[in-house]
């Protein structure tokens, strides 16, 4: 497969072409009973909307969805609340080359941010990013304590002027590093809010932003001093409860200054080597040598086991609530969001409009929706939402030049559970349009020689598009696919081959493995390709989130009035997701004068969720109003603020 | 099986601890309400009353020893083993106790056990709840600075008045630290176990349904100020994470687990009690339920169930429940304890809020008395015995031991093993070096040679009285002081100590 390089020519074309995919959207589909919306009002300035206004004649709208017209006695007086004039920004247009960029951090070199040089940026750059991004005039900071470790858990919001306080806006949330390996997605986050501040254009009128590059700073700052790691916090735990804390933590055997796998000969042992001999594959019946696979490192306590009990607590991304239970051992912590990083996270999604919310992470590099249990009663995301998240991976397989040809799971992307996420509790509990973006992938560094087979077809096979998730097999495809990447881009060169080592009295006994920055992140030469394309990915959710519109007439018949309102989704999203659509539903309210009557009709009704594209639904209302009196309409959802519409009975 | 003394103790005490019986008046509640309507009004902190002054019953409380209605036959005593013991050993009166107490009225018994009997018994306070009640829990136990790591017994209850389990708790205390400054046999449990009771791990339920007659109120999660965040209320027993599902699809569940003060300080509280195998609860009677979709029950700890039921049945009381037949959907505290904890949640089958107010509480606090004794002597309890002791060569010996768990339930459960959370009895050994070590079946008189020998030593888990034969080969000088010490989270401790010759 061939793909088209990534000239700017390259880059409007995938934007249009995006376009056209919202156009289409599936999440646009009408149900039953519901009127369908005329296309969809541009969305607000991107570019690619102007595409698709040229590229679409207008079409004039279907004629139900023509609001009756208001009867000469009766004075609609719309006040569109929500878009009101905006004023200025407090400071003039964004310049973010003042003041000078840290030397690691990235410089705006016109619309788009290229690091000097390709680096990872660390918690410690959090001020000069801070001071960059505030030159905007439109970023606010947020205090939402620090971690296991004493360690801020930095973040910021921002969002397109206007009336509305940022914190009652829609929201879509960037979070980064969350599993604590990830600096890809800390990256990944810094870079698309560069870019989005860059252009504030970009930024759709009603929305905010807020952004957690180092969503897990224990993690990350641990896998930064060591290049290895697993992602765990800095609390305290006795992993093998034998009152000891870290005694039994991995080492350097070979002094070659990393700490990578190791592999013990064992006649139990569940590997045997591959055809490779640097990969491994399940034992079948009989096969003889076999192994166990384990971190780099001696029995330090004596106890027969290796690395059992090693610096490093709680893992973040299995510590909230939606599946918790499944999670076995100690770092998932002794309950869900006992981790106080977990617990901010949770609380400010708690405490806002979260509409969308996006975690970079994870070296799949797919767009993966939640469902990180594999168990059929637990299965997410909900029949209902399946479309939304397919064409979100078809956007999104566009913009970064991904071959994902459908949706997956947490569970299939990861290639194993991947219970008490981040995404699957904020989709469940809260109704979020979540997922997990995987900024790094074998199949990412397509721009040396054209896209490795990225589906994990390998010969050991492990139906990756479709097969039941498991610890079966699945890693062994997927480091086949790596495998192919490091020989076919990189010579080779990322994966140390097994050298013996002495282990006391143990025999057989090897270390070697993937070098740091091969696989969990990309080598920094390969850090501007994994993060291309992704911050017009978001840009173009933001632009697509559900836009409620109301439009309301009213006729009088002596003292009685008639009212009919249709509320409207003329965003591409729906107006929520997620189990619980009463609890999330667009919502519609009367709010009445003194001296109104309410006849027929309900001062709340439960609209339910709307697909989207100018979908709407019609509502009436009986009223003993006197004449002249004032009514109001408002709608909302757990996704939007109210809108607001008034009619002068 | 239970001191016949203590047993009689505790039925003695529920009989003397009944004051004279009123007759319920029309308006009954009235005063006790009135006087919590007060405290919730106000900022004030809940009212400490002197024990002696609190639990006076309003006229219309309805007193635990109510007698039958006429008509009725009054309920057979229950049967002792021996008969009850002489005045003099009987423990001076305290204040009665009386169905439904409120949370203050629970409360202030328990602060008057902890001042009366500070060597056996210690309040803690958990944290307060949502309306600014202390979530107390009462250890009973000899406090001389082992007694978190004896083996523990947990007696919860979270219910609003339908529960007598508060009211159970609160005699069973009484009578139990009393009789302990006079009982040998009393000082003899408290000393190898501990008692843990939480009567109200959601005071603020149980204060309104005792107020308002309204069962199974629910606390308030906490509101937030954003109109997006409004939380939706959670109820206690759906907030726990095991089974948890979000309020989008369970009503009463909150939007994360653990969303709510009470619960939150529940399973904290859970979570550092680490030498607890079993926590006795109530629940309404009701036909066998199933454990939730997903739940986890190995057949070895359903087995472990099914003998401590067994164990603890008593003629004419009602069998306890079994966590897997209790038909929780999920998200309750003992699903927590059990899913998460490993530890063994069983559950008294309440009499109903009708039997209660007719027979009076005392039978339903007797039953639950004996059998908790009973529960006391069952939780797992390693010992340690030398069986033979020889010296094999100069300052090289072998060393002989028995080890048992004297208990019926296991050292461990099979749940815990899954949680990845090692429970194994591990022996250690001091003044001595260790060579070699053997080990022996149950039938067998050989001994097979083990030849990793890594200290501390593991000896797994171990069944409810199971033994085990060790032999250790071991080297020391004359006049060597050697000591073996063996132990398990929730089996305790137990030491051999020998000097050579």
């Amino acid at each position: 497969m061939q793909r088209a390089g990534r000239s700017e020519t390259g880059r409007w074309a995938v934007r249009l072409v995006l376009g056209l995919c919202l156009g289409a959207a599936p999440w646009a589909a009408q149900e039953p009973g519901r009127e369908p919306g005329p296309e969809p009002a541009p969305a607000p300035p991107a570019e690619e909307s102007q595409a698709e206004q040229q590229e679409k004649p207008s079409e004039p709208p279907p004629a139900q969805e023509t609001p009756p017209q208001p009867e000469p006695s009766v004075q609609e007086v719309p006040k569109p609340q929500a878009e009101e004039p905006e004023p200025a920004p407090a400071n003039p247009a964004p310049t973010l080359e003042d003041p000078p960029p840290a030397a690691a951090a990235p410089v705006s070199t016109g619309d788009v941010l290229v690091p000097p040089q390709p680096a990872y940026a660390f918690l410690e750059d959090r001020d000069s990013f801070l001071a960059r991004w505030q030159a905007s005039g439109l970023v606010q900071p947020l205090a939402l304590g620090t971690s296991a470790g004493g360690r801020e858990l930095f973040a910021v919001q921002f969002g397109a002027p206007g009336a509305r306080p940022l914190a009652e806006r829609t929201t879509l949330f960037l979070l980064g590093g969350l599993d604590g390996v990830s600096m890809a997605g800390s990256q990944a986050v810094l870079s698309t809010v560069s870019e989005l501040l860059a252009d504030p254009g970009r930024l759709p009128p009603e929305v905010a932003f807020v952004a957690v590059p180092w969503a897990n700073p224990d993690g990350l700052a641990r896998w930064r001093a060591s290049g290895t790691g697993d992602g765990r916090n800095d609390r305290t735990i006795d992993d093998d409860g034998d009152g000891e804390v870290d005694e039994d933590g991995p080492d350097d055997l070979d002094r070659d200054g990393m700490v990578l796998e190791m592999l013990l000969e064992d006649p139990l042992g569940p590997w045997v080597r591959a055809a490779d001999p640097r990969f491994l594959r399940s034992a079948r019946e009989g096969e003889a040598p076999r192994y166990l696979r384990l971190r780099e490192g001696l029995d330090d306590d004596g106890d027969g086991r290796f690395n059992e009990d090693g610096p490093g607590g709680v893992l973040l991304d299995r510590n909230f609530p939606v599946g918790w239970e499944d999670c076995k051992g100690p770092e998932s912590g002794p309950w869900p969001l006992s981790e106080p990083d977990a617990k901010a996270l949770a609380e400010l999604l708690m405490a806002r409009r979260a509409a969308v919310v996006l975690v970079f992470q994870g070296n799949h590099g797919l767009l993966a929706s939640p469902g990180g249990r594999t168990r059929a009663e637990h299965a997410l995301p909900l029949p209902e939402d399946g479309p939304t998240y397919r064409r979100l991976a078809e956007v999104f397989s566009s913009h970064a030049q991904r071959d994902q040809a459908q949706a997956v799971s947490l569970a299939e992307a990861r290639g194993e559970p991947w219970p008490g996420s981040l995404v699957d509790w904020s989709y469940a509990a809260l109704g979020a349009l979540a997922m997990e973006i995987g900024v790094w992938g074998p199949e990412v560094e397509v721009g040396r020689r054209g896209p490795v087979d990225a589906q994990f077809k390998g010969p050991e096979g492990n139906g990756k598009n479709g097969a039941a998730p498991g610890p079966s097999v699945p890693e062994i495809g997927l480091e086949q696919a790596w495998a192919r990447w490091l020989d076919d881009t990189r010579g080779g060169s990322g994966f140390l081959d097994w050298q013996p080592v002495q282990l006391g009295g143990q025999p057989g006994a090897w270390v070697g493995g993937w070098e740091p920055d091969t696989i969990l992140n990309p080598p920094l030469d390969a850090l501007p390709e994994a993060l291309a394309g992704l911050t017009g990915f978001v840009s173009d959710l933001a632009s697509s989130l559900p836009r409620l519109e109301i439009d309301a007439v009213a006729r009088r018949e002596g003292k009685v009035c008639l009212v009919k309102a249709r509320v409207k989704n003329s965003g591409l999203l729906p107006s929520g997701v997620g189990p619980g659509s009463h609890a999330s539903a667009v919502r519609l309210r009367l709010v009445v004068s003194p001296g109104m009557t309410l006849r027929a009709g309900q001062l709340e009704t439960v609209v339910g969720h709307l697909p989207g594209r100018g979908t709407s639904d019609e509502y009436g209302w009986l009223l003993i109003a006197p004449e002249g009196a004032l009514l109001r309409i408002v709608a909302e959802s757990a996704w939007s603020a109210p809108i607001e519409r008034e009619v002068r009975l | 099986m239970i001191a016949p003394a203590l047993l009689a103790l505790l039925l003695a005490s529920v009989r003397q601890e009944v004051p004279p019986s009123p007759a319920p008046a029309p308006d009954g509640g009235e005063a006790q309400g009135e006087s919590e309507r007060k405290q919730e009004g106000g900022d004030a902190p809940p009212v400490e009353v002197p024990p002696q002054e609190v639990p006076r019953p309003a006229p219309s409380d309805v007193p635990a020893d109510l007698p039958p209605a006429a008509g009725e036959a009054a309920p057979p005593p229950p049967q002792a083993e021996n008969p009850a013991p002489s005045a003099s050993t009987l423990p001076p009166a305290h204040p009665p106790v009386t169905w439904p107490l409120s949370s203050e009225a629970l409360a202030a018994h328990l602060r008057g056990i902890a001042e009366a009997h500070p060597t056996i018994a210690l309040l803690e306070t958990l944290d307060r709840s949502a309306q600014g009640r202390e979530i107390l829990v009462l250890r009973l136990g000899l406090r001389d600075g082992g007694e978190a790591a004896r083996p523990t017994l947990l007696l919860a209850d979270h219910h609003g008045r339908a529960s007598a389990g508060p009211e159970a708790m609160v005699a069973l205390a009484w009578r139990l630290a009393s009789a302990h400054e006079q009982d040998e046999g009393v000082r003899a449990l408290l000393a190898r176990a501990s008692l843990v009771l939480a009567p109200a791990l959601d005071p603020d339920a149980r204060s309104e349904s005792v107020a308002t007659l309204q069962l199974g109120a629910s606390s308030v999660e906490p509101v937030a100020a954003a109109p997006a965040a409004r939380a939706p209320l959670a109820r206690f027993e759906r907030n726990f994470p095991s089974g948890w599902q979000p309020e989008t699809r369970r009503a009463g569940s909150g939007r994360v687990s653990l969303s709510m003060p009470e619960t939150l300080a529940a399973t904290r509280f859970l979570a550092g009690l680490d030498a607890c195998s079993v926590v006795l609860g109530f629940a309404p009677t009701s036909p066998p339920g199933q454990p939730y979709a997903g739940a986890e029950l190995p057949a070895g700890d359903r087995e472990v169930f099914q003998r401590l039921a067994a164990a603890l049945e008593r003629p004419g009381a009602r069998a306890l429940i079994p966590w897997y037949e209790h038909g929780s959907p999920g998200g309750g505290f003992f699903d927590f304890a059990y899913q998460a904890r490993g530890i063994y949640p069983l559950f008294f089958a309440l009499p109903s809020e009708e039997e209660l107010t007719r027979t009076g509480a005392a039978p339903f606090v007797a039953e639950v008395g004996e059998r908790v004794l009973g529960c006391l002597a069952l939780l797992p309890r390693v010992e340690l015995a030398q069986e033979a002791f020889e010296r094999v060569a100069p300052d090289t010996w072998q060393l002989d031991l028995r080890l048992v768990n004297a208990g019926l339930v296991p050292t461990a459960s099979a749940l815990v093993g899954h949680r990845g959370v090692r429970a194994d009895v591990v022996l250690a050994l001091a003044g001595a070096k260790l060579l070699a070590t053997a080990h022996r079946a149950r039938s067998g008189t050989e001994y097979t040679p083990v030849f990793e020998v890594r200290t501390p030593l593991s000896a797994g888990t171990l069944a409810g009285g199971e033994e085990r034969w060790l032999r250790l080969l071991i080297e020391a000088g004359p006049g060597a002081a050697v000591s073996v010490t063996a132990s398990s989270p929730w089996a305790g401790r137990a030491q051999l100590r020998l000097t050579l010759p």
